[in-house]
């Protein structure tokens, strides 16, 4: 096509020299443009929801030394300076739980196991999880804590949403939510604790561990449908060491029992 | 305009562009990842995922803005040029963003990602109700899926090989992708938002490309809904050949409708006038706007150029659009309605008293 630069000062066309009248508008307008473009960076910024104070010690590998125990899910117990217990939950690395590791470990008969475990901290609230590592991370010997029974709590009617622990704890920011569900599904599909989140009424934040109600593990299949949803969980509560768990015998959407509860008796 | 195909077509104004497209990502993720840092920590993929996100369906509300605006000026024809690049840049950002979430929410776990996203696809959602449960990512998907067709035939090769009408059907699946993106964004990330204002956002940005292209649209419909008077013989009556004149500046075009849908040129060169199609053969574009440069016809998109009595472009190009006879009645201009094949040569109408004019 024609090489020609006798371009008129009105009309655009791309092989040829801008017009300077274009080339002025240009300059006004994709500065502007652009001026747009990052205050929606800074926005989406600046508004975003607080993922809270989880924090993930990835480049930390600690060993923790307490009472193994398998059920309902892998956690070892671990004494505090101020003779508290504490149960701190292991997990395994990526999306899997440690159950395939631990309960080999733990004889079904009631015999205490102590031993130390070695891995990665995870930690929101006060509440601890250790990741652990790739490399036979649990020897067994060790003191035991003192033993302790569950505190019962009673019934409980619990709203806030279903997650998994890992994640909510501080690996994933924010580890919770819709845009997290298939992460929380598949996290809890391969043996990563779920929990049931909710706000206390002074606005912090509640997490207990969540199983069946005869306190084992509930079903994926019956969980699965439930998670990274507003949703009711029916059941009693327990305190394990200062960790709370509830043993839920319904679970249910949020808005179901709104309705329910605004409905004529 | 081509003789032989490659991979990009670069000439100094898209390398001009491009260099301006690639500041602004960069700048909009340097200023994303900056105000990052001072807001409530978020995993660094995360990050990534939101940054990618954003940036896809901002730059696709600016793409989708371009043509509309350029129907109400010629100053926007500056970034009509290579919007294409524009496209395909968004896909890439938009396939960064469904990686990003393939490998952070669905990867490290007991199912392959892509089995994770299917099991996700066919089992989420199901006990609840309402809007607030409808799963998203598959409406990610499919827009993504269209978003990578048109990525994929954006280059002229297919453009020829497809056919303009097909190629500009399958195109015109932005739209589409703009919506399905419109609902992944309502149906995902504003559901876990706090601040109303993300809906607000998202909701005017509909409400523009809505308004912008019906307001277009409009416009474009005034000016085709004109009726024209037919002769005995059928010929179209265009209007009285000194207002036309008075109206068509030299070396510009008068624009006109027949039969309801067909656009025809009516170009004024050396006092004479000559009547092509009104749509370029490469994209579609208007050529009833666009200007005689050396000599030709120059579409206002991409420049391809036309000589306007042979309705072809000069050699060795080879694109051909059809050419209509015009003829003077007394004081009228007709254009006879039968399109000439494309490329057949039509003498130019002479204007009595316009003859021996300058270019």
């Amino acid at each position: 096509m024609s090489t020609s630069t006798s371009q008129p000062d009105d009309f655009y066309v791309g092989y040829l020299p801008t017009p300077s009248r274009d080339r002025r508008f240009l300059w006004v307008f994709l500065p502007l443009c652009a001026f747009l473009a990052f205050a929606l960076a800074v926005m989406t910024n600046a508004f975003a929801r607080p993922t809270g104070d989880g924090v993930w010690e990835t480049g930390a590998e600690v060993t923790l030394e307490g009472e193994l125990v398998a059920t309902p899910f892998p956690m070892l117990r671990v004494a505090r300076a101020d003779g508290t217990v504490e149960r701190v939950l292991l997990v395994e690395m990526g999306k899997h739980g440690a159950d395939a590791r631990v309960a080999p470990l733990v004889p079904t008969d009631g015999t205490r196991v102590a031993a130390s475990a070695r891995g990665f901290l995870i930690a929101r609230g006060g509440q601890r999880m250790l990741e652990l590592a790739d490399a036979n991370p649990i020897t067994l010997g060790g003191t035991l804590p003192t033993r302790a029974e569950p505190r019962n709590i009673g019934e409980v009617v619990v709203a806030g949403e279903i997650v998994d622990s890992k994640c909510w704890l501080g690996v994933m920011k924010p580890g919770d939510g819709k845009a997290h569900r298939d992460c929380a599904t598949l996290c809890i599909r391969g043996g990563i604790p779920p929990s049931i989140i909710c706000q206390a009424p002074d606005g912090t934040e509640r997490r207990a561990l969540l199983v069946a109600r005869d306190g084992a593990p509930l079903s994926f299949d019956a969980l699965a449908p439930w998670i990274a949803a507003p949703v009711v969980v029916r059941g009693t509560a327990e305190m394990l060491d200062g960790m709370a768990m509830v043993r839920a015998s319904e679970i249910g959407a949020a808005d179901e029992l709104a309705r329910a509860e605004g409905a004529p008796q | 305009m081509s003789v032989s195909y490659r991979a990009v077509q670069w000439n100094p104004a898209k390398k001009a562009y491009d260099r301006r497209l690639a500041f602004v990502i960069a700048g909009y993720l340097a200023v994303f990842f900056i105000a990052a840092a001072t807001a409530f920590e978020t995993s660094p993929l995360i990050l990534a995922m939101r940054a990618c996100g954003t940036a896809a369906i901002a730059l696709l509300i600016f793409i989708l803005s371009i043509g509309p605006l350029a129907r109400f000026s010629p100053r926007f024809s500056a970034l009509l040029y290579n919007r294409r690049h524009l496209g395909v840049t968004m896909f890439l950002l938009a396939f960064a963003h469904a990686a990003l979430a393939t490998v952070w929410y669905h990867g490290f776990g007991v199912l392959e990602p892509l089995t994770s996203i299917l099991t996700s696809i066919l089992t989420s959602g199901s006990p609840f109700e309402g809007a607030a449960q409808i799963p998203f990512q598959p409406l990610g998907l499919a827009a993504l899926v269209i978003l990578f067709a048109m990525a994929a035939t954006s280059h002229d090769f297919w453009l020829r090989n497809l056919s303009p009408r097909v190629w500009k059907l399958l195109h015109l699946g932005v739209y589409v992708a703009f919506a399905l993106l419109v609902a992944h964004v309502a149906f995902g990330a504003l559901q876990d938002a706090v601040w109303p204002g993300f809906a607000w956002m998202l909701a005017a940005a509909t409400a523009w490309i809505v308004a912008l292209h019906i307001a277009a649209g409009v416009k474009e419909w005034r000016a085709d809904r004109v009726r024209r008077a037919l002769a005995a013989d059928g010929w179209v009556c265009v209007g009285e050949v000194e207002r036309i004149v008075e109206e068509t500046a030299e070396g510009r075009a008068k624009a006109v409708i027949i039969d309801d849908c067909r656009k025809v040129a009516l170009y004024r060169e050396n006092g004479a006038f000559s009547a092509i199609s009104g749509v370029c053969a490469h994209q579609g574009g208007p050529l009833g706007e666009g200007k005689i440069i050396d000599g030709c016809v120059t579409c206002p998109w991409h420049g391809y150029q036309y000589i306007a009595s042979k309705g072809q472009s000069p050699p060795p190009f080879f694109e051909k659009i059809p050419t209509y006879e015009l003829r003077i009645e007394g004081r009228t201009l007709y254009v006879h309605p039968q399109a000439k094949p494309p490329g057949t040569p039509v003498p130019p109408c002479k204007i009595a008293g316009l003859e021996g004019a300058s270019s």
